[in-house]
């Protein structure tokens, strides 16, 4: 079959080798690590933390923070700022104020090292989620300790750390005890105690921790009476040695994900977070635990963690939300902390945190079973309705 | 700039053939590698990455020209078919998290439009030409290691491994991707109606693999080669 060649074709094969010549992408431009860009302007100070942010904070697929608003809003502001005067300096900082205030993550702080603000630091979630003071050691050591227990022991200890970048001087407390009849009682006012225990000058822990251990697996136990109420948080591998004695097989409590590229989205697939157990033998009697507003980053993964467990009830009020995990080593993980053009550092979770039930606490807190309001005057006398509604919970 | 006369010439000199329908099976392999930049993360970087690729071309071939000395005649070769393409990348880290990588396998539904060039003759032909295609993203996997922050009992870096479909989010990922293309094809007759081909094929994506959801978003654009073998028949049209 003979056919005539259609006038079309010749045509349509013009017009492909011309958008093969012509038609080409956009170039692919990268950006810089943040610490790398000249502090020498506002212009470029706000360029690294913003573009340091994109990059970095792992919670954008959650946080409503529009941040190309950001971008359009302050951008032309911080241009007009003098870096080298003191009055700018200070609306820098009030601009930085304004662009941090909405961000959920719970552990979000924003330090400087430029000297005029080195004694300043923004922290968005206390402005939402500071209500009431933490209660003091001294609480938990002898105000409940003297009027409720039966036997007892604390200690606490200072010990040198790195917070925010900075070193910082914190404390390790402890209480343990048993209040009649045969609940056990932990209190922990901080969550350090993998790094101190067995260690040498820190030794004052031992007893306390291992009289609690003592109590744990004793006969007759009516319950467990975890108290985690002004807890700010601290080392992950405190999950394992505080929740892993009441557990004897891996416990799937939470999915943490990570950053994988520069993109606000770019996320590694969701790894599951693990509690190891400690000890061969689950604890089978009913856990309360107490919270409140001041528990903080490991003292509420430790609640959710446990939570998991059917006898376990939380009383008294929803945690701060600071769930996201972090680690200092910020080479390893896609995002969290950064510094920014030697003008600022940026204290930020390394992994985003999603618990079981598929939901997320950040910025919001986990809440309680049990509501028991906060009363300051029955505190000031040296009672805990708290800790009574626990004792009343167990003894039913 | 010859390449802009070769079209040109060819509508000059378009004449009188016996145009032909072929269709075909063909497979292969792929290689693929993503274009971005990611210089700012700290001890990454991206490798290529193989994958499959299974086409079913239709073509329509039409002679216009005969050189009798040589035996050979030249045509033009309208191509076009559907195929299914998997586009993968590494994503390594180095040093000491070498532990830590990605490998990534992203699934396409492609169909490409290509004119070729041919050069036949009796017992072979030679076809190279260019094109336009228009693909769909269908699925992917990803499989690798990624340092698990609650694994604090496992040696640094407490690799977490996995092996699971990717999953798609909407704000970011653009299942659409179009580009230019091109193809050379090395033909050899078995029967009247039938025959067996070497292909060679490069696809350029020209749009972002994502959504643009961000400002200063940096792009990822595919880049895949393809070598094939594959069979195809006359069609009796």
């Amino acid at each position: 079959m003979v056919k005539r060649i259609p006038r079309q074709i010749p045509i349509l094969t013009v017009l492909i080798f011309a958008l093969l010549s012509f038609g080409c992408r956009k170039g692919i431009q990268g950006t810089l690590p943040p610490d790398q860009y000249p502090a020498s302007s506002f212009s470029a100070v706000f360029d690294a933390f913003w573009s340091g942010m994109n990059t970095n904070y792992v919670f954008w697929s959650i946080d409503t923070t529009n941040w190309d608003r950001v971008h359009d809003e302050y951008a032309p502001k911080f241009s007009r700022l003098d870096i080298n005067n003191p009055v700018h300096v200070d609306s820098a900082f009030s601009y930085f104020r304004q662009i941090t205030n909405g961000l959920i993550d719970g552990h979000y702080r924003l330090t400087f090292t430029l000297p005029q603000l080195a004694d300043s630091f923004l922290q968005p979630s206390a402005v939402k989620r500071y209500r009431v003071p933490p209660l003091p050691f001294s609480f938990f050591s002898k105000t409940i300790t003297q009027r409720y227990f039966s036997r007892y022991w604390w200690a606490t200890t200072p010990f040198q750390s790195v917070v925010a970048g900075k070193p910082d001087t914190l404390s390790q407390g402890i209480v343990a005890g048993l209040i009649d009849p045969q609940i056990v009682y932990l209190h922990l006012d901080a969550f350090y105690l993998s790094d101190l225990l067995g260690h040498r000058g820190f030794e004052i822990l031992d007893t306390p921790w291992n009289q609690f251990l003592s109590l744990l697996h004793g006969n007759n136990v009516k319950g467990l009476i975890l108290d985690l109420r002004s807890n700010p948080g601290g080392l992950l591998a405190d999950l394992n040695l505080v929740a892993g004695q009441l557990i004897d097989s891996p416990l799937h409590f939470a999915d943490t994900r990570e950053k994988s590229g520069n993109g606000r989205l770019d996320y590694t697939p969701w790894a599951p977070a693990i509690a190891t157990p400690q000890s061969a033998v689950s604890y089978s009697q009913p856990i309360v635990i107490l919270t409140d507003q001041n528990s903080q980053s490991m003292a509420e993964m430790t609640t959710m963690a446990l939570k998991c467990l059917p006898q376990t009830w939380i009383i008294r009020d929803t945690t701060w939300g600071a769930t996201g995990p972090l680690n200092t080593d910020v080479g390893l993980y896609g995002g969290g902390q950064f510094s920014f053009a030697a003008f600022g550092y940026v204290y930020t979770s390394s992994a985003e945190y999603r618990y079981r039930d598929g939901k997320f606490y950040e910025g919001k807190g986990f809440p309680p079973d049990q509501y028991v309001p906060v009363q300051p005057a029955a505190i000031s006398t040296g009672s805990d309705p708290q800790l009574e509604a626990a004792i009343t919970y167990l003894n039913h | 700039m010859r390449y802009f006369l070769l079209p040109i010439f060819i509508c000059l000199i378009a004449s009188e053939g016996r145009a032909q329908w072929d269709i075909g099976l063909e497979g292969g392999a792929a290689l693929n590698t993503l274009q971005t930049n990611i210089a700012n993360r700290p001890q990454q970087q991206l490798r290529p990455g193989f994958g499959l690729c299974i086409q079913v071309p239709l073509s329509y071939t039409i002679p216009f020209a005969k050189d009798k000395g040589a035996g050979a005649n030249f045509g033009l070769s309208l191509q076009t078919g559907f195929m299914f393409l998997q586009k993968g990348y590494m994503l390594d880290r180095t040093d000491t998290l070498q532990s830590l990588n990605q490998q990534n396998r992203n699934s396409y539904v492609q169909m490409p439009l290509y004119a070729l060039f041919v050069f036949n003759r009796k017992s072979f032909s030679f076809q190279l030409g260019g094109g336009i295609y228009i693909g769909y993203w269908v699925g992917g996997h990803v499989k690798g290691g990624m340092p698990n922050i609650f694994n604090t009992a496992l040696p640094y870096p407490g690799t977490y491994s996995y092996s699971e479909p990717y999953v798609f989010d909407d704000r970011r990922d653009d299942r659409w991707e179009d580009g230019w293309a091109l193809k050379t094809r090395f033909v050899a007759k078995l029967q009247r109606s039938t025959a067996v081909f070497l292909a060679a094929q490069f696809f350029q994506s020209i749009t972002d693999q994502q959504k643009v959801y961000m400002q200063q978003q940096i792009p990822r654009y595919n880049g895949t080669w393809t070598a094939s073998v594959g069979i195809q028949k006359e069609l009796p049209w």
